[in-house]
């Protein structure tokens, strides 16, 4: 891994295309940091895309009983917020 | 089973791998269970793909429901480069699919409405949205629990 340092205002390019500026530095040891980069490139908080692949395999996990599930899913109330009043 | 929220020829393929299942991308729609429902189906993984320990998987599929049916006042914020990428110009072009963590007991289970599906109806074209706010701007739950059911 390639480590940097940079102060606030510096910036760092990666392919040209992609720019990150270190924004500022808190007391509490946050780093905010602005990236400039082409529409159709991705930019996610690693720790967001970690907990969607969990929560990704742990539905995956094989039903068994598919008419019992389906069965219970058909009786959903599919209007909560109607017929309150 | 007639099509579930009328995506094109029931088949939806990725614009990135499915997280999670690094090679899935190619699904078809299908009824789930013996009940016609329109408003859930199973999702079913068309390509060879590999699940953790890269131990081949027989079979990927997941369960679907359309959020609208369930939590009428659902709305999920598309960024601008999505939506192009998936050549939506209106949101009646798109189909919402929350995938749901099935669980014993039943009442037990979740859907993720932080990041569902996002499907072209026409193309077949879709994406799995990653949240781009703040957890603490997002409304809609990795795990939602269900309303409860309705008493027969």
């Amino acid at each position: 891994m390639l480590a940097l340092t940079r102060e606030p205002g510096q910036k760092i390019v990666i392919g040209g295309g992609i720019s990150i500026v270190v924004l500022s530095v808190s007391q509490n040891g946050r780093v905010r940091l602005g990236i400039e980069a082409p529409a159709d490139v991705r930019i996610d908080r690693e720790e967001v895309i970690q907990k969607i692949k969990q929560e990704n395999m742990n539905a995956a996990q094989v039903v068994t009983d598919t008419d019992e599930a389906a069965e219970w899913l058909s009786r959903i109330n599919r209007n909560p917020n109607k017929g309150t009043s | 089973m007639d099509t579930f929220l009328n995506i094109a020829n029931n088949s939806i393929t990725l614009l990135t791998d499915l997280p999670g299942f690094p090679g899935a991308r190619h699904f078809i729609i299908e009824q789930f269970g013996s009940i016609e429902e329109n408003v859930f189906a199973r999702i079913k993984c068309l390509d060879k793909i590999e699940g953790e320990n890269g131990v081949p998987l027989s079979e990927l599929s997941l369960l679907v429901i359309s959020p609208h049916a369930i939590w009428p006042d659902y709305e999920i914020y598309l960024e601008a480069s999505v939506a192009e990428a998936l050549g939506l110009k209106s949101a009646e072009d798109a189909a919402t699919l929350a995938i749901v963590h099935l669980k014993k007991p039943f009442e037990q289970s979740t859907v993720n409405l932080y990041s569902p599906i996002i499907v072209n109806i026409h193309t077949g074209l879709g994406d799995q949205i990653i949240p781009q706010d703040t957890d603490e701007e997002i409304k809609w739950r990795l795990q939602t629990p269900f309303p409860e059911v309705a008493v027969v």
